[in-house]
C-alpha cells in the first residue's frame, strides 16, 4: 500500500471543517450508523433550541445519501440488494452547514440529470411545491426504490438553487456532485 | 382477519392495526431502503379490513421523520382511506406533530390540503 501521511490527512479534515465524511457502499446499515453519528454531532448545537436546523440538515443528508444508494452509476450487490457507491460529507463553520455528495453517473445519463437539476433551479417555491405534490400523486418511477422526489425535497428544504457539477471520469462515466449550503440563521 | 403489529426499528415506523376497532397507529421515524416493501403489509391489512370488516377507520400518526419515499407511501395509504371515505364510510385521520416540528406539521398540512377526508393536524 502507498505511504499515507495521517497528519496531512487530518490537517485537510480540520482545515475544511469536515465533521462527517463517508466514501463507499451506501448500504442501509451504513446509512443508519451515519445518521446516528450525525445526530450526536448536531446534538449540542445551542444555537438551535427548536431543532429546526438539525431537522433540515438531517433530512437533506438522508435524501442525499439515498440518492447515492438508489441512483449511483456505480453499485454492488449487498444481501441481494443493489447498493450504490458514493461519497458524502458535511462541513460546519460558525455560519453554515455545507453538505456535499458525489457519485458516478453513466455518461449516457448525465445530461438528463443536469437538465433535471437546471429545471428544478428554474422553478420558484410554489412551482416546486406543485411538482412535489404531483409526484406524490403519480406512480412511483419504475425500477426505483425512491419516489423521484429527493432532489425536489432538497431544493425546497434548502431554499437555494442546487449547486451541482459534472466532471468527466472517462468515456463511460461522469462524476456528479451536489453541494447544499445551509446558513445557521433561523 | 388478524391485527397487524410491527415494532419500530431504527429506520422504520412502529405500526399497529386493530381490526376489532379499525384503529391504525403509526409512530417514529421512517427512511428504510425500500419504503414500498415496508408499507406493503399495511396496504394489505387495510384492503383486507375494507373488504371483510367494512367498519370505521381511525388513523393516528405520531411521526418525527419521514424521508421522501416514505412520504409517498404514507400518502398512498391515506389516499386509500380517502377512497373508502368517499364510499360513505366513517374515517378519521389524526396527524400529530411536536409543537416545534415545522417539517412534520408542513407534511401534514400538505396532505390535508390534497385530501378530501376528515384530517386533523394536531400539535402536542
Amino acid at each position: 500500500m502507498k505511504k499515507f501521511d495521517l497528519l496531512e490527512f487530518r490537517k485537510q479534515i480540520v482545515d475544511h471543517n469536515i465533521i462527517l465524511c463517508f466514501e463507499g457502499k451506501m448500504s442501509q446499515g451504513v446509512l443508519v450508523s451515519l445518521v446516528d453519528t450525525l445526530k450526536e454531532k448536531l446534538k449540542d448545537s445551542d444555537k438551535d433550541p427548536k431543532q429546526r436546523m438539525t431537522r433540515k440538515v438531517f433530512s437533506i443528508f438522508v435524501e442525499m445519501a439515498q440518492n447515492i444508494q438508489f441512483h449511483s452509476g456505480e453499485s454492488v450487490m449487498i444481501d441481494d440488494r443493489e447498493t450504490g457507491v458514493g461519497i458524502i460529507l458535511i462541513r460546519e463553520d460558525k455560519d453554515n452547514y455545507v453538505l456535499t455528495s458525489g457519485n458516478k453517473v453513466a455518461a449516457d445519463n448525465s445530461d438528463q440529470l443536469s437538465d433535471y437539476c437546471n429545471e428544478l433551479n428554474s422553478l420558484d417555491p410554489d412551482q416546486l411545491k406543485k411538482m412535489y405534490k404531483d409526484r406524490l400523486r403519480s406512480k412511483r418511477p419504475e425500477n426505483s426504490k425512491g419516489a423521484g422526489i429527493g432532489l425536489i425535497e432538497i431544493s425546497r428544504k434548502s431554499g437555494a438553487k442546487l449547486d451541482y457539477s459534472v466532471q468527466r471520469i472517462d468515456d463511460d462515466a461522469q462524476f456528479f456532485s451536489l453541494t447544499i449550503t445551509l446558513p445557521k440563521v433561523d | 382477519m388478524n391485527d397487524l403489529m410491527i415494532s419500530a426499528g431504527k429506520d422504520t415506523l412502529g405500526v399497529s392495526c386493530d381490526y376489532s376497532t379499525g384503529l391504525i397507529e403509526m409512530e417514529g421515524i421512517s427512511y428504510p431502503e425500500d419504503a414500498a416493501e415496508f408499507f406493503n403489509p399495511v396496504f394489505e391489512w387495510i384492503d383486507s379490513y375494507i373488504e371483510h370488516v367494512k367498519g370505521p377507520i381511525e388513523m393516528n400518526l405520531r411521526i418525527s421523520y419521514l424521508n421522501t419515499s416514505s412520504t409517498k407511501c404514507l400518502f398512498d395509504v391515506i389516499d386509500r382511506i380517502e377512497e373508502y371515505y368517499k364510499q360513505n364510510n366513517s374515517v378519521q385521520v389524526n396527524w400529530y406533530h411536536e409543537e416545534d416540528d415545522e417539517d412534520i406539521r408542513e407534511i401534514g398540512l400538505e396532505f390535508k390540503d390534497d385530501m378530501d377526508l376528515p384530517f386533523e393536524v394536531i400539535s402536542y
